[in-house]
């Protein structure tokens, strides 16, 4: 669905329209962008419902309203990036509230049914560099253009090349040594 | 054999499956006067702003200790000492951080490894303290001092304290490595979003970290200087939250003008392009913003002549904006070679390019490659001298005829019109180098 390109004030029934519009048509897509980076459906969907109250919030003040995707996109992976430190920091909270044992590891993934191969490819996709991951995961799996995987990861389009070329060489090689 | 590509979309495919059966919840936008409240939040809100990937947040304890200081003879390197930099001004030591941190996941380096620029040989491994870790590395100008960040490796409670250190060399017939705890006064941020930069002298450390970072998504973006012989706290510089999001000295910061300023990056949302700004360290003034002036602003698509998509680098002199850049060829069809490339790569010109700080134009271009197939360059900065015109660099390509995926890469020495290649370091991703430091 197109959405309204004219600048509209948060709360206007074209901005309605509009983000409800671009929600229904790239909503889904988003979530597995977001389930694949952070594993976790629940806040995959509060990243994307985030990332898309922003593009609400900020919709009379974009500069280029057709490029309201490439917009949510970044703020997506904006969010995942936050979701991820917060993991990480109640990771480490919780581990301290233990006495500093080492906690066992988990993964998102435990609380969904996939096989051994995914969960391992899968921690092997998470443990790249956080730009290597976001590229992966646009360019690779969601098949995102080159120039707006560039434009949502705020990087060149080389970078998203040599990231997506690293992240599966490393990949290779990890996979190679576990299996 | 099943190859990467399949295992991991097949991987994907299978966490992701889920949500091809059941759509997203609908969406729920606030009501309009919500909606205009500066900060107003997502009902289902539970993570924080948003944050650049980095290590670890910052405290540090006051005493110096020496601590650790492990010898790897087997370099046998020459019993006369080098200058403290060598002809020619390219620093002869490196410190590159073993195993290579994954910055995304915070995980930190058992060692710190101090390589040979020119011979790639390992000249002393240095291990962090027990139960901690190396997070970040810095390097002064005199090519024998590094300040290294370090956090502990096991749990600690938040904000995670992380400690400075500097690790000093001593050349001879067996260079030595002694690590010292600096004694900076410990700090707590919570965020873990930090850069950090010693001055050319060693004299001074710069961090730059998000702070206050919280369930409701509040933040700071803070930038302190310390003095790395006392402790003290020289200065401090801010940004609200809401500026936050345009100002990101976390993603880097460099010395510059005999280190009376610094230099950092702003991307701001409502125009697009990357901001180089520099601050003058002496001046009065705590406003990351005000205080600080923009010298240069770029795009980063490779259809812009000079997009700086490839990082940059403010000279020491603090004249020069040193600027990597790949452009795509408008018109590909000219080029003789374009149906050999291989899938994914394009013809394009990669550059280091001369910006002028005072007047944001153009001055000269520093080394420019052929035209060839690539991936669009992936030309990375790490190094340069005062003037800008000698250049540390990594430049990968993809060869006519090869495999996208397999992009040959090479460190070396930018000079005027040449590129002289080095040994890659001892500890790199691939032949990367990452958590490195000249």
């Amino acid at each position: 669905m197109d959405i309204d390109t004219r600048r509209l004030p948060p709360g206007a029934p074209e901005a309605d329209a509009g983000v409800t519009g671009l929600y229904r048509a790239h909503a889904a897509g988003l979530v597995k962008l977001a389930l694949v980076m952070l594993g976790d459906r629940a806040t995959a969907e509060d990243v994307v419902q985030e990332a898309f109250f922003g593009l609400y919030r900020n919709w009379g003040g974009l500069s280029e309203p057709a490029k309201a995707l490439a917009y949510v996109r970044g703020s997506v992976l904006n969010g995942c990036r936050a979701a991820l430190r917060q993991r990480y920091r109640r990771r480490r909270r919780d581990r301290a509230a233990a006495g500093h044992a080492p906690a066992a590891a988990t993964s998102p993934e435990d609380a969904v049914l996939i096989g051994e191969e995914h969960r391992a490819v899968l921690a092997a996709v998470r443990s790249l560099p956080a730009r290597q991951r976001e590229a992966l995961a646009l360019r690779f799996y969601l098949g995102v253009p080159e120039e707006e995987t560039a434009r949502a990861m705020g990087v060149s389009r080389g970078t998203v090349k040599s990231s997506v070329s690293r992240a599966l060489a490393s990949l290779g090689k990890r996979l190679r040594e576990e299996s | 054999m099943t190859s990467t590509e399949d295992r991991v979309r097949a991987a994907m495919d299978a966490i992701t499956s889920q949500v091809d059966t059941a759509p997203p919840a609908s969406l729920r936008l606030p009501p309009p006067d919500a909606a205009r409240q500066r900060g107003g939040r997502s009902p289902r809100r539970r993570g924080g702003p948003w944050l650049a990937p980095a290590a670890a947040a910052v405290a540090v304890i006051a005493v110096a200790v020496t601590l650790v200081v492990v010898r790897d003879t087997s370099a046998g390197r020459s019993v006369t000492p080098p200058p403290a930099v060598s002809a020619g001004g390219i620093p002869e030591y490196y410190v590159a951080l073993s195993p290579v941190p994954q910055l995304g996941f915070f995980a930190s380096a058992a060692d710190a490894v101090v390589g040979d620029t020119f011979t790639g040989k390992r000249v002393a491994t240095v291990a962090a303290p027990a139960g901690w870790g190396f997070g970040g590395v810095s390097a002064a100008g005199d090519d024998r001092t590094f300040v290294l960040s370090v956090e502990p490796r096991s749990s600690s409670h938040l904000p995670v304290p992380t400690r400075w250190y500097v690790l000093r060399l001593t050349p001879g017939a067996a260079t030595s490595a002694t690590l010292r705890q600096l004694p900076i006064a410990a700090q707590s941020l919570d965020a873990g979003a930090f850069s950090m930069a010693v001055s050319p002298n060693g004299g001074m450390l710069a961090i730059a970290s998000e702070t206050g970072l919280s369930e409701t998504g509040l933040s700071q973006t803070e930038l302190r200087v310390y003095s790395t012989a006392t402790g003290a706290l020289l200065h401090t510089w801010s940004a609200s939250s809401a500026e936050s999001r345009e100002i990101q000295p976390w993603t880097g910061i460099s010395w510059t003008s005999g280190a009376r300023q610094l230099a950092f990056q702003a991307k701001p949302s409502s125009t697009g392009r990357v901001v180089v700004r520099l601050l003058p360290v002496n001046d009065p003034g705590h406003d990351l913003l005000a205080d600080s002036r923009p010298v240069l602003s770029f795009v980063t698509s490779m259809s812009s002549p000079r997009n700086c998509g490839d990082g940059f680098q403010v000279t020491g002199n603090g004249r020069t904006v040193l600027c990597g850049s790949t452009v795509q060829l408008s018109d590909p069809a000219s080029y003789p070679d374009n149906r050999e490339c291989p899938a994914g790569t394009v013809p394009g010109k990669t550059a280091i390019f001369q910006f002028s700080t005072g007047t944001g134009k153009l001055t000269g271009t520093l080394y420019q490659a052929g035209i060839a197939c690539q991936m669009g360059g992936d030309l990375e900065l790490l190094w340069a001298n005062d003037a800008g015109t000698a250049v540390l660099g990594y430049f990968a390509h993809v060869p006519a005829g090869g495999s996208a995926a397999q992009p040959v890469g090479r460190l070396g020495l930018v000079t005027r019109d040449k590129f002289t290649p080095l040994p890659a370091p001892l500890e790199s991703d691939g032949e990367y180098p990452s958590g490195t430091a000249w």
